[in-house]
């Protein structure tokens, strides 16, 4: 009977594995063996060791390029999730408007980044952009701050715009988490006459920490593999101050004919994000065992 | 239970004939399997669609009427007509030819990394037997020559320089453009303190930023042949002082020019550049004599003028000579025949003065098309020794001249002038290496 089971089994797991194999597994393993080569993505190739590696590694753009992201990547998903979970905490009450602002706060999520970068590129452009429009307006004196044309602003308005365009899905998970705490505990709080901040702490907050662990994940994986919005934006400029990772990668392969750089850098891609997410799912996991 | 592991086989089974559907048996090219698609194109009766891939500045903005005309005037061929931004599209390009998906016609530029490469997968197909290749001079078919066969019907042919509006530069007392690299300046500060811009151009196409350099070198070739000939073969020695010289000086005007550059030039697409130079917020557009008629249409009112970049001195200084994009056929098409007939017919004298008309550039067939008026001084510029062959895209290879580029704005930005030397020296002596 078991064994009856057991092929049953594998008969269910066979096609995801199927799939997950040739449409997967088998493009990763031919990508980091093509970049121990010289290969230019056409023609043939020869076997270079670990030479792509340390090239990319002497090449500034890319190291640059490397911290940057880890950059968006951390501050993404920390901004996202206060974002997301204010506006969670928010919505938790018995408010009118409720399903409207629940409506509104998804809507970025919903346009295309490309559009987006396009509709932001005219509101924070620094001759005629509405933002600087409004704060002239407010000041009384003319604002032409180079949001995104200047190196030290352009990451910062990246990151904005990640946090804007993330947040309605956290928010709609912790919204789920929050409405899944029992009533009868918080009302055995309030009798207890915990403060509110007391009760967010010992209470709210160690009953959505699973849904805290899902949503610093996807702030973490969006903020790091961001490709489209500074591509769209700003190209990766001014002087190759917005240039992320994944563009980085893109110019490799694709503007010159350095396939294999390319590849390289995709896989430390791979290899930061794995550390970064598997660095934050054991504090979490320690944090729930902690709590919970 | 019979029943639940009969249904999970079955859909296994289904599962694994459609996987294996997906991905076995057809080893064709992405061009066959368009061919494979209309099997019998030729015959009559059938209809055949070619897939055309071209940027959305190549014929102006008139493709669609174009295309239009062409197919009723050939029933049977249907254009399958794929317009990208400008600054995407040789990246298109890029990733067609690695996926081997290249489209029966496509942009390319005959000094572009992946012109080059399009030609090593053999796609670039010998344009000699087409009959409108002969429309073109015999010297514009070999600016146009890859491997002794002419490679693309190139839209025109032109120099690189300033398009500008006569009225601005009249407001700060310049009836004549600015002949001096000083006098170009002066007119930056001027307008500065009118709250204009002098300059605009576009960072996001890539190479564009390192254009001021074309000027720096080529004037430099102008007076110095063996720098001219170690240039175009890419075998700079840049530590001898007086070629570093070059680059500081390029280095530091680049910097000196973005004093009066619009901010957002460095992030910009061309058509944003385009439209505050249209609008009149800056003077001059870093530009080339195949925008005329683009900008024309963005403000017909617009007194349009056209400069060389005065970087040194008239009599010393260099026109940079560049042949245009133009469309391809892919020699792997597996409708050669329709390819022919649609690149012959768009190509033809007819259909090019149309397109020139459109977008006011300069006539690459000998007595097609009208001069626009703001390119006059043009042709006396190619009747002098002083012309660069330094297309757009080399012979400084593509990702060099893109981080030549990089450079010069981070020196703007903040910097030392001799770290961004070293940085473009050994970025060069890398590719160059390689």
């Amino acid at each position: 009977m078991q064994k009856r089971m057991f092929i049953t089994g594998i008969f269910f797991v066979a096609p995801i594995t199927i799939i997950l194999a040739i449409f997967l597994f088998f493009p990763i393993l031919q990508s980091v063996y093509y970049s121990f080569t010289d290969w230019k993505g056409v023609g043939g190739y020869s076997f270079v060791g670990f030479s792509n590696y340390l090239d990319i590694f002497n090449d500034e753009s890319f190291t640059n390029a490397l911290k940057r992201t880890l950059l968006i990547g951390i501050a993404a998903a920390v901004l996202t999730n206060l974002c997301g979970l204010l506006f969670a905490l928010m919505l938790d009450q018995a408010l009118k408007t409720k399903s409207l602002l629940r409506a509104l706060f998804y809507i970025p999520n919903v346009i295309p980044i490309v559009v987006a970068a396009f509709v932001w590129r005219y509101m924070l452009d620094a001759n005629s952009g509405l933002l600087n429009e409004w704060l002239s307006k407010l000041t009384g004196d003319r604002i032409a701050i180079p949001w995104i044309d200047s190196p030290d602003y352009v990451v910062y308005s990246i990151i904005a715009i990640t946090v804007w365009q993330m947040w309605g899905p956290i928010m709609i998970i912790y919204l789920a988490a929050l409405q899944g705490i029992p009533q009868d505990m918080k009302e055995a709080t309030m009798i207890d006459g915990a403060s509110k901040w007391r009760r967010f702490i010992s209470l709210t907050l160690p009953m959505i920490a699973p849904g805290i662990t899902v949503n610093v994940l996807i702030g973490l994986a969006n903020g790091l593999r961001i490709f489209d919005l500074p591509f769209a934006l700003t190209g990766g400029g001014p002087a190759g101050s917005s240039e992320t990772l994944a563009v980085k990668i893109y110019r490799y392969a694709f503007s010159s004919t350095e396939l294999s750089l390319g590849l390289a850098s995709s896989f430390v891609l791979t290899i930061c994000a794995m550390v970064v997410t598997f660095f934050f799912i054991a504090i979490s996991r320690q944090y729930e065992k902690g709590v919970m | 239970m019979y029943k639940t592991k009969l249904l999970a086989i079955v859909m296994l089974l289904t599962l694994m004939v459609g996987i294996l559907g997906a991905c076995g048996g057809n080893a064709n090219t992405g061009s066959e399997e368009n061919g494979a698609k209309n099997s019998g194109g030729g015959k009559s009766g059938d209809k055949v669609e070619l897939s055309v891939l071209f940027a959305d500045s190549l014929f102006a903005g008139i493709h669609a009427e174009l295309i239009q005309e062409f197919e009723a005037a050939h029933p049977n061929i249907k254009i399958k007509a794929e317009s990208l931004p400008d600054s995407g599209i040789f990246d298109a390009l890029r990733i067609r030819v690695s996926t081997n998906e290249v489209p029966d016609a496509y942009q390319v530029n005959i000094g572009h990394i992946t012109t080059g490469l399009a030609n090593d997968a053999g796609y670039l197909a010998d344009l000699s037997s087409y009959e409108s290749m002969a429309g073109y001079s015999e010297s514009i078919r070999n600016a146009v020559s890859i491997d002794g066969k002419p490679a693309l019907f190139t839209l025109g042919v032109g120099v690189l320089g300033l398009a500008y509006n006569k009225d601005m530069l009249a407001e700060v007392g310049l009836s004549e453009p600015p002949k001096t690299w000083e006098a170009f300046m002066d007119a930056g500060k001027k307008l500065k303190e009118k709250g204009k811009d002098l300059f605009v151009y576009a960072g996001k196409g890539e190479t564009m930023m390192g254009n001021v350099f074309h000027w720096a070198f080529g004037s430099y070739a102008v007076k110095d042949p063996a720098f001219k000939e170690a240039y175009l073969s890419n075998k700079i020695d840049w530590s001898k002082p007086e070629y570093r010289a070059i680059l500081k000086e390029g280095f530091e005007r680049f910097k000196e020019l973005n004093q009066y550059t619009r901010v957002g030039s460095f992030t910009n697409e061309f058509t944003i550049a385009q439209q505050a130079f249209a609008e009149g917020d800056s003077a001059v557009l870093m530009s080339g004599t195949w925008e005329g008629g683009a900008l024309r249409k963005l403000n017909p009112d617009m007194k349009l003028g056209f400069m060389n970049m005065p970087y040194a001195a008239e009599d010393q200084n260099a026109y940079i000579f560049v042949p245009e994009d133009g469309l391809a056929a892919n020699a792997k098409s597996a409708h050669p025949e329709e390819t022919k007939i649609f690149l012959n017919w768009m190509f033809s004298k007819e259909t090019y003065a149309k397109i020139l008309k459109a977008k006011g550039s300069f006539s690459a067939m000998p007595g097609v098309g009208e001069l626009d008026e703001s390119y006059t001084d043009v042709p006396a510029w190619l009747e002098t020794d002083r012309i660069q062959s330094f297309a757009n895209t080399g012979p400084v290879p593509n990702n060099t001249w893109v981080a030549l580029g990089t450079f010069a704005q981070e020196l703007t930005f903040q910097g030392d002038v001799e770290k961004s030397i070293d940085k473009f020296i050994a970025e060069y002596n890398k590719t160059i290496a390689k």
